[in-house]
């Protein structure tokens, strides 16, 4: 009986990568203006979950790497002074990682072109986006505010409406591109069965 | 029971998904400054350093009880620009990006504003005042906030 698996699920690895690098960076630059609404942690959970923990570092380095030249390219964030700058990419940059390394946690051998994946990724997208979130809100506070005379506890307040919307932007866009993705993505090769041996009475 | 086919299982787990996020923003839009709309004027200052220029406003009676607006009416009493670009919902917010002349990034130099001594750090608009304060806005070096 023929297969009945498209072509085009045949990509490798790099072309999953390439093609979540592209939906980071393009997501990012197109949803500039709306404020904590992104797909890098989708693209990076996702590159972790896919294709293990050294893609989503280098999905995650590329998207942020070059979405953040761009940006900053654009004259973005240039109220803040280099320094400042520096010092809140160290903490965009490892937070977008630990996301990654979440999604790899979640195992690629679990997720497949299922509702009970895409409903994994997406609850694993919570405790992702809220590490993330409480990561760079302290980096803000330590680079930004708190040189401003701004406290910890008003830094985390403020932030709350911005991870509320960072939440329903995890929970959408991680298991809308995951389920692509699974789609397109080989399906994983299966560990060989152990061959069973003879039971002793 | 028979376990539900998997295309009911994936619309579920969609409507589940839209309605968690549309809740989410609604939840956002809960912390929101809201401006009380108000029946009388209350006192306010504006002091505005630009390259080499100040303006200062001061008026006993406004109802223009935000940063953004208090600006706005400034601008209006004294003919001077203000410049402005909007921030997209869910979280929408105002950015000043020119006051009478004086852009963003001209010589390295951005607006950002104090209400009473203290750094804002939050946009104009969503910036509420009640009546008293002292308003500074500065053209200053990056980082120089």
């Amino acid at each position: 009986m023929a297969s009945r698996t498209p072509a085009f699920r045949k990509l490798t690895k790099l072309d999953i990568a390439f093609l979540l690098i592209l939906v980071g960076v393009g997501g990012r630059l197109l949803l500039l203006r709306v404020a904590n609404v992104e797909t890098v942690l989708a693209a990076s959970m996702l590159a972790g979950a896919f294709l293990g923990w050294r893609y989503s570092l280098l999905v995650t380095l590329a998207v942020m790497g070059i979405s953040d030249a761009l940006i900053y390219a654009l004259g973005y964030g240039g109220e803040l002074g280099l320094m400042s700058i520096l010092g809140l990419t160290g903490f965009t940059w490892s937070g977008m990682v630990f996301a990654g390394l979440i999604g790899a946690a979640t195992g690629r051998r679990r997720v497949l072109f299922t509702t009970r994946s895409m409903a994994l990724l997406a609850t694993v997208s919570i405790p992702a986006t809220l590490l993330f979130d409480v990561w760079t809100a302290f980096g803000d506070w330590l680079f930004i505010a708190g040189p401003r005379g701004l406290s910890l506890a008003t830094v985390y307040y403020l932030q709350i409406p911005f991870t509320l919307i960072h939440l329903a932007s995890s929970i959408v866009f991680v298991p809308l591109f995951g389920s692509i993705f699974s789609y397109l993505t080989p399906a994983p090769s299966h560990l060989p069965m152990p061959e069973p041996t003879d039971g002793e009475n | 029971m028979s376990p539900l086919p998997e295309r009911v299982k994936a619309a579920l787990f969609a409507a589940v998904i839209v309605v968690s996020a549309v809740g989410l923003i609604a939840g956002a839009q809960a912390f929101r400054p809201q401006p009380p709309v108000l029946t009388e004027g209350i006192p306010l200052s504006m002091t505005i350093e630009g390259a080499g220029w100040t303006i200062s406003y001061t008026t006993n009676r406004t109802t223009n009880n935000t940063v953004f607006l208090f600006l706005l009416e400034a601008a209006r009493t004294f003919h001077f620009a203000v410049q402005w670009s909007n921030w997209s919902p869910p979280y929408s917010a105002v950015f000043i990006d020119s006051i009478n002349g004086s852009m963003n990034n001209d010589g390295g130099r951005w607006w950002v504003f104090w209400v009473d001594g203290v750094y804002a750090n939050t946009a104009a608009d969503l910036t509420v005042l009640a009546g008293g304060e002292a308003i500074a806005w500065r053209f200053v070096l990056s980082g120089g906030g």
